[in-house]
């Protein structure tokens, strides 16, 4: 195997197992949204979601900082905006909080989730997504991906579950298998944003201008650079030269 | 609004946040608080420094508390709002300390504005460009500088910086009240629009020297005109005694 393969193989490991939590929480929340006799769902009803969530929170050694579930305006009867998220402290602090943002469309400081890509995506797509790494400054205040996957009622978008990782967690478990790829490489996301890479001229959170990754991600041959996308992941290995 | 709060001075800390959320109007008469214990985690301080600002907010007159099962704390009506918070604040720092606090608001927006012109991607872009949107439709002085404090943020966030983006946040508490209220004329807010505006251009076509210039006049416009407020202000008092 190579040493492009091996890295490419332990990305995809790293988030199915990210993807196999949010997978626990959707079990969950389907059961909640979806009530065998049909009845209308309220805030009340999604309130046990903390009770699964937390303790994924605080699973010893977790790479998970925040995680819950978001719902799609009008799904609950008694509010059109609604999340049950919850997240770890800033920096490391382990007590778990639930984050409380402005849902009421009508105030000046809402917060209108529903054009954000963590939720827009896979409302367009109907498949989870991988969204950043991007600056979370509403919940974790780092740099965070967020994985999400979409919930459904027949063709009905109901929203999302999800969980969030912080870059810096990924960045450590494949700095080592970057490092023997010989060439400048870089993890990347579809706009050529880098996740991480083995070499300085492919800088951290820049979208990389050293090859063209639009074309790449479109099947296009590009001069002097690879890309390895990821089965199923919004995400590829970059291989300069 | 509900971040966590620093340890030093918690209690006055948790007064001054919501006081002012209060006088700005991002609290509304008769709105209920949260709980003291969610308000408690919301902060990251204990329940005691929540009751012991609770207790200082009433004396204020800007909380009462209501008994019974649907009891709490709500917002009172209160009067002053946007121009009385901007007159206290001016009147509590010297014009150097003001000066220093838009030097140093300068070095984090000038930064983040040049590190966005090279970094933001399309999702950034468009976030900065609602950001200014709802600058334009604002319709008070509180909701231009809600809009202000929001552009700031994004700005900082398309910079790829968390660093940056907490430390513009963690500013916004002082230069919010100061320097984005501080836009008074109606020729002072159409600059304000259009500095924001240009920045947007410049980030959205790469410019980073000319979004960071840009970005550092329109703090300096703004400290002018604060500057303005101030030297009358303080030109009006008494002489102090020494």
């Amino acid at each position: 195997m190579s040493a492009v393969e091996r890295l490419a193989e332990r990305v995809s490991r790293l988030c199915e197992s990210t993807f196999a939590a949010v997978e626990g929480l959707r079990g969950v929340a389907e059961q909640l949204l979806l009530p065998a006799d049909g009845a209308p769902v309220r805030r009340a009803d999604v309130e046990p979601m903390a009770a699964v969530v937390r303790p994924v929170l605080e699973a010893e050694g977790t790479p998970l900082v925040g995680a819950g579930l978001v719902l799609a305006p009008g799904v609950l009867t008694d509010a059109q905006h609604w999340m049950e998220w919850w997240h770890r402290g800033p920096r490391g602090d382990a007590h778990v909080r639930r984050l409380r943002p402005v849902l009421d469309p009508a105030a000046e400081n809402f917060y209108d989730y529903t054009v954000l890509p963590w939720f827009a995506i896979p409302r367009e797509t109907g498949t989870r997504h991988v969204t950043g790494p991007y600056v979370d400054w509403l919940c974790t205040e780092e740099y965070t991906l967020t994985f999400t996957v979409p919930l459904r009622r027949g063709r009905e978008y109901l929203g999302v579950v999800g969980a969030d990782i912080v870059n810096s967690w990924l960045e450590r478990r494949l700095l080592p298998l970057l490092h023997r790829v010989g060439q400048p490489a870089a993890l990347v996301n579809a706009e050529g944003r880098v996740v991480v890479a083995n070499h300085p001229s492919l800088v951290s959170g820049a979208v990389t201008r050293q090859a063209d990754v639009p074309a790449l991600w479109a099947g296009r041959e590009v001069d002097d650079a690879t890309l390895h996308p990821l089965p199923g992941l919004p995400l590829g290995v970059l291989v300069l030269g | 609004m509900f971040a966590p709060l620093p340890a030093a001075r918690r209690a006055d800390a948790v007064v001054r946040r919501l006081s002012e959320g209060i006088r700005l109007g991002l609290l509304v008469p008769d709105e209920q608080l949260p709980s003291e214990s969610d308000l408690a985690e919301s902060f990251g301080v204990s329940a005691v420094t929540v009751r012991e600002a609770l207790t200082e907010l009433r004396g204020q007159g800007l909380v009462t508390t209501r008994r019974g099962r649907n009891g709490g704390s709500f917002v009172r009506e209160h009067r002053g709002g946007a121009s009385a918070v901007l007159r206290e604040r001016l009147r509590e720092i010297s014009p150097s300390e003001l000066r220093d606090l838009a030097d140093h608001y300068v070095a984090l927006s000038g930064t983040s504005a040049l590190l966005a012109a090279d970094r933001a991607g399309e999702q950034e872009i468009t976030l900065i460009t609602d950001s200014v949107a709802a600058l334009e439709r604002a319709a008070d002085a509180d909701g231009r500088r809600r809009a202000e404090s929001r552009f700031h943020i994004e700005l900082a966030a398309a910079a790829q910086s968390p660093r940056l983006t907490r430390a513009v946040i963690g500013m916004q508490a002082e230069v919010g009240p100061v320097l984005w209220l501080s836009a008074g004329t109606p020729a002072a807010r159409a600059d304000v629009l259009h500095k924001h505006r240009e920045i947007l251009a410049a980030v959205g076509s790469g410019d980073g020297l000319r979004a960071r210039a840009v970005a550092t006049a329109h703090v300096y416009a703004a400290l002018a005109w604060a500057s303005a407020v101030q030297l009358t202000l303080l030109g009006e008092d008494d002489e102090v005694a020494w």
